[in-house]
């Protein structure tokens, strides 16, 4: 079998040929005659991102659409005597880890640096470790099985480390061990074993088991399989039973026996799922305005159909302030 | 995998149009019909390339821009910054493509052309044993080969390879065409050629 290798000419001239260069001449002319059509159909009220995120040409119509559901929910006050708020799915209060980076070994930006931070339903995101001027990646947040250690990655040019700090209630707070990785530069991806005791990550295809001490293990029961590192568009729930998957405006939950079930949002692109502790429910990012500015956090419960807004219209600024989508770590409740 | 360098000219060009789009998505927000014609016209082969790269057929892909610009025309009002407008569209597109693709089932469609039933045509130029006579034929089995290999790529590879080597879009707005960080984008590229060289090898 030959090594084969194409340039970046080859492959634009090979691709230009073979990918259509316009649509089909009727097709052009029935999708285009579908945006009449099309322009037609804008709802009134997008369902939920245009009450939360109102477009500032459109606040001065949400100020009388309140006042007229006011008079509405009056005037219904008035002629039945009673009525009923449904109120938001609480999540539990466990903290989310996330990180603004993932680490692509030689591909990504080295001198911008990552972050980890905190947040919790109904708080504001807190920097829990810093990027030092650039010069250090923080990434791939995970939170211990019994939620009482947060680990994560950490990459410099003077080298690499498994920083292991305590958690609680309160947060994230002293360093209990940091462990020396071979190499500089880009920080692992470090996931626990089902007991807590030990730390796995991948160099390059190799999956590498440390325990707490540095010691290195080899891989045994209960330490993350290659499947927990996998990337995909499926994230599997922690005990394995469904994944999940968010495409445009629908998240679907898959069960290993083929069936799913697809809940619908007024939520695109710019979301990606991450499972709480105990299975119940998911975690998704919206992009909001779609331009790396901002972002708001979703909780959604899968059993129950229900959910609620973590933290809603953090300002990122730009991409480098992003959460990480597939880089969230939920913290079991800890006492 | 670098984008060609602009001249002044056109990256001018380029800035003035940007300007006029932002007025136009700034209109199409506001529900003006005309404008969203307009942006849309401009874009509608890009979009095809698109979604055809994704689905590897006209009649799929006419269908995911049918849907892509339902779901276009509904959620401009949310869409902040109108010079994201092109990400943003694409990436409607490219989810559009996914779901369409999704719902369709795992079974793969490869046009004729591609199930080797050519290769009595093919096969004595790819059986050449002078690697250096690179001649008119060569070239064409060449990127035949390449077309033929790219069909048995998974889907976001293709989306991938489309964005990055026939459209030119930057590394950064591919990102966000398909909901990815930057870092991400990159390193899916990089995977994507591999793929394509390796479904090359596969051919030989």
């Amino acid at each position: 079998m030959n090594d084969r290798r194409l340039t970046d000419a080859q492959i634009a001239s090979a691709l230009r040929a073979h990918l259509p260069a316009a649509a089909p001449v009727e097709t052009r002319r029935i999708l285009l005659s579908a945006v009449e059509v099309t322009a037609q159909q804008r709802p009134l009220l997008p369902v939920f991102g245009w009450l939360s995120n109102p477009p500032i040409d459109r606040r001065r119509s949400m100020v009388l659409l309140v006042v007229l559901l006011l008079a509405a929910l009056l005037a219904g006050l008035v002629a039945s005597g009673t009525w009923r708020v449904i109120k938001p799915h609480h999540i539990g209060n466990g903290w989310i880890a996330y990180s603004t980076d993932r680490p692509q070994p030689g591909l990504t930006d080295a001198t911008t640096g990552s972050d980890i931070y905190l947040v919790r339903e109904g708080g504001l995101p807190t920097l829990i470790a810093g990027r030092d001027g650039g010069a250090t990646r923080n990434a791939c947040p995970s939170f211990s099985p019994d939620g009482t250690k947060l680990a994560y990655g950490v990459g410099s040019a003077s080298g690499r480390w498994i920083v292991v700090r305590e958690a609680n209630a309160d947060g994230v707070n002293r360093e209990i061990t940091r462990i020396t990785v071979p190499g500089d530069g880009w920080p692992v991806c470090v996931r626990w074993s089902a007991d807590g005791a030990r730390l796995a990550y991948l160099e390059g295809e190799a999956e590498v088991v440390r325990r707490l001490d540095g010691s290195t293990s080899t891989p045994s029961p209960g330490d993350p399989g290659p499947a927990v590192f996998a990337t995909g568009p499926d994230v599997r729930s922690p005990s394995g039973d469904r994944t999940v998957e968010f495409i445009c405006g629908e998240l679907i939950v898959k069960r290993p026996d083929g069936t799913d079930t697809r809940f619908y949002f007024d939520v695109c692109p710019g979301s990606f799922a991450g499972w709480s502790p105990d299975g119940t429910t998911i975690l998704f990012l919206e992009d909001v305005g779609g331009y790396d500015q901002e972002f708001t956090m979703h909780a959604f419960d899968v059993d129950r159909g229900v959910g609620s807004v973590v933290v809603s219209a953090v300002k990122a600024n730009s991409s480098r302030s992003m959460p990480d989508w597939r880089d969230l770590s939920w913290q079991q409740v800890v006492s | 995998m670098s984008n060609p360098p602009q001249s002044v000219e056109t990256a001018a060009t380029t800035l003035a149009q940007a300007s006029a789009d932002e007025g136009l998505v700034r209109q199409a927000r506001l529900g003006d019909v005309g404008s969203f014609d307009i942006l849309v016209t401009g874009r509608l082969d890009r979009c095809y390339r698109l979604a055809w790269s994704i689905l590897l057929n006209d009649s799929d892909a006419a269908d995911a821009i049918q849907d892509a610009l339902l779901s276009a025309w509904k959620q401009l009002p949310r869409l902040r910054d109108p010079s994201a407008f092109d990400a943003w569209l694409n990436r409607i597109v490219a989810n559009s493509a996914r779901m369409a693709r999704r719902s369709r089932g795992r079974v793969r469609e490869i046009p004729v052309a591609s199930l080797g039933l050519d290769d009595t045509e093919t096969a004595p130029h790819t059986r050449r044993e002078d690697q250096f006579a690179h001649t008119d034929a060569d070239r064409l089995a060449e990127r035949d080969s390449i077309g033929r290999a790219f069909d048995r790529l998974r889907a976001e590879e293709r989306a991938i390879l489309a964005l990055h080597y026939v459209d030119e879009r930057p590394v950064a707005e591919i990102a966000r065409t398909l909901s990815i960080p930057t870092g991400t984008a990159k390193w899916r590229l990089h995977v994507a050629r591999r793929a394509l060289e390796r479904a090359m090898e596969a051919e030989a």
